[in-house]
């Protein structure tokens, strides 16, 4: 049993879903602009193209961590059926560069979903501001983007 | 109420709401109209416009009528928690003071009833007269025992205003304790504070008894009653006063006479409100909007009551409040 858990491919596999969970990030980050988008709908029905535009930006990092995680299904040959076996050196590998993509893209989604809505509250107020609420916002994407060029070029670098 | 909670909806809502908020280069227009008619027109283009009025004497129902419309749409934004209900106990107590008064004294008191209590003012009336607190959430029954048989035994109506505004303030006070949150808690001890500093000016120009401070002292606040009496005793008061927090405050405005004193107040609160506009997912914004319309509301009714009695713009100017935009 415990043999099994620190296989080659159960750790790849890990990895691969590590890298999905960034869509925590992304999931909470929409949710918080959503709402604050709904609550400038409420009072202004004309602005919705706006908000709408502000509340998509922080689900880039749910993309990003699926980009990853079927790259490294794609690698071990899940996606083809054929998977390949791998010693735990090369899953253990896989598994880490995972890890950057999974959690800074779970946070880095949380502090942008805020700074969307905050984003989305000048819309509100101030309609013709609406490109800084976006530079604002993209700012984090930074720290999302950082942290999958990491991860792909961990991946990359690793041979099977 | 968890403190980190957040709430996106309702501030959002709120950022768009503040559009329609009156500024003060607006209210200074409105104070420059010509007359009053000019002046109910002109503000018959911002909210306050809903509310057709026939006669302009009933601009009170105007305001009235807003007022209320803003407290039943931030209300709706948070139906669950009761942030709004601290700043409308206000409005529960000042009626309670009316109809009690009214049974005392038998004069209809109905036109000085205020709508936008958490008690809807039948309701109030009703249960007011046959003493069913039950009915009556959130009011100190014994309070109202107290100031009436206070007033039996003096006969003296100040005191029903005094003990009310002391259960008043304690009633929000607790409220703020069970919400938890510090900007919320730290207006309503401002509030006292400056409820005691206006006492104590006022009891000071009509050189009565320091008893009568020592009756009408809010406990809860910043500022001790022993500080208060000291500085009602000496010599000069505002020496005292500069030590507190209010230094500025009392020592800049407290000799200029209760009108611009009251002023000042009115602003220094405002001063604390507006830190609430760099918050963006905390319900610090909602609680902020209602107290910028109440000091709207308060502007237009200091606008409208000057221009109905034709006093001259610059007084009305100097008299208009900081606004919240």
């Amino acid at each position: 049993m415990v043999e099994s858990l620190f296989s080659g491919e159960f750790l790849a596999l890990a990895g691969a879903a590590v890298a999905a969970l960034a869509g925590i990030g992304s999931a909470i980050g929409v949710g918080v602009a959503g709402e604050a988008a709904a609550g400038v709908v409420s009072e202004d029905p004309n602005k919705f193209g706006q908000v709408l535009l502000l509340q998509a930006l922080p689900g880039t990092q749910g993309i990003y961590g699926l980009l990853m995680a079927f790259l490294i299904m794609n690698k071990v040959g899940l996606l083809s059926g054929s998977m390949a076996s791998l010693t735990m050196i090369q899953g253990a590998s896989l598994f880490a560069a995972a890890v950057p993509i999974g959690l800074v893209g779970i946070f880095s989604g949380i502090a942008q979903g805020k700074a969307a809505a905050a984003g989305i509250m000048l819309v509100g107020k101030k309609p013709s501001e609406m490109a800084k609420g976006m530079l604002f916002a993209a700012m984090v994407e930074t720290y999302a983007v950082l942290a999958l060029l990491v991860s792909f070029l961990m991946y990359n670098n690793i041979q099977i | 109420m968890a403190k980190n909670k957040i709430y996106p909806f309702a501030v959002a809502s709120v950022r768009s709401m503040e559009n329609s908020l009156l500024t003060k280069q607006k209210l200074m227009q409105i104070a420059e109209a010509k007359d009053m008619e000019e002046a109910i027109r002109m503000l018959g283009d911002t909210a306050y416009g809903k509310t057709q009025i026939r006669d302009v004497h009933l601009y009170e129902q105007m305001i009235a009528n807003h007022l209320e419309e803003t407290y039943v749409a931030v209300a709706g934004l948070i139906p669950t928690e009761t942030f709004v209900d601290i700043f409308l106990y206000k409005n529960d107590y000042h009626n309670i003071k009316v109809l009690l008064k009214e049974e005392v004294s038998k004069v209809n008191g109905r036109p000085f009833l205020v709508r936008g209590g958490t008690i809807p003012v039948d309701k109030m009336a009703k249960n007011l007269r046959e003493r069913n607190y039950v009915e009556l959430p959130n009011i100190d029954g014994d309070a109202v025992e107290l100031a009436v048989a206070t007033y039996a035994k003096t006969q003296n109506a100040r005191y029903i205003d005094t003990i009310l505004d002391k259960a008043c303030f304690a009633t929000m006070a607790k409220a703020a304790d069970k919400l938890g949150n510090d900007y919320v808690s730290k207006y309503v001890k401002t509030l006292m504070d400056i409820t005691n500093l206006k006492s104590l000016l006022r009891i000071k120009k009509l050189e009565r008894e320091g008893e009568e401070l020592e009756e009408c002292y809010i406990l809860g606040g910043n500022l001790s009653l022993d500080l208060l009496l000291r500085a009602f005793r000496s010599e000069s008061f505002i020496q005292v006063l500069k030590e507190t927090q209010y230094g500025t405050l009392c020592e800049e405005y407290m000799g200029q006479g209760f009108t611009v004193f009251e002023k000042a107040c009115d602003d220094y609160l405002m001063s604390y409100v507006k830190e609430a506009k760099y918050k963006t997912l905390t319900p610090e914004p909602v609680m902020a909007f209602i107290l910028a319309k109440e000091t709207e509301a308060k502007c237009v009714r200091i606008i409208l009551a000057c221009k109905l009695h034709d006093i001259d713009v610059e007084i009305i100017k100097e008299r208009v409040r900081e606004s919240y935009v």
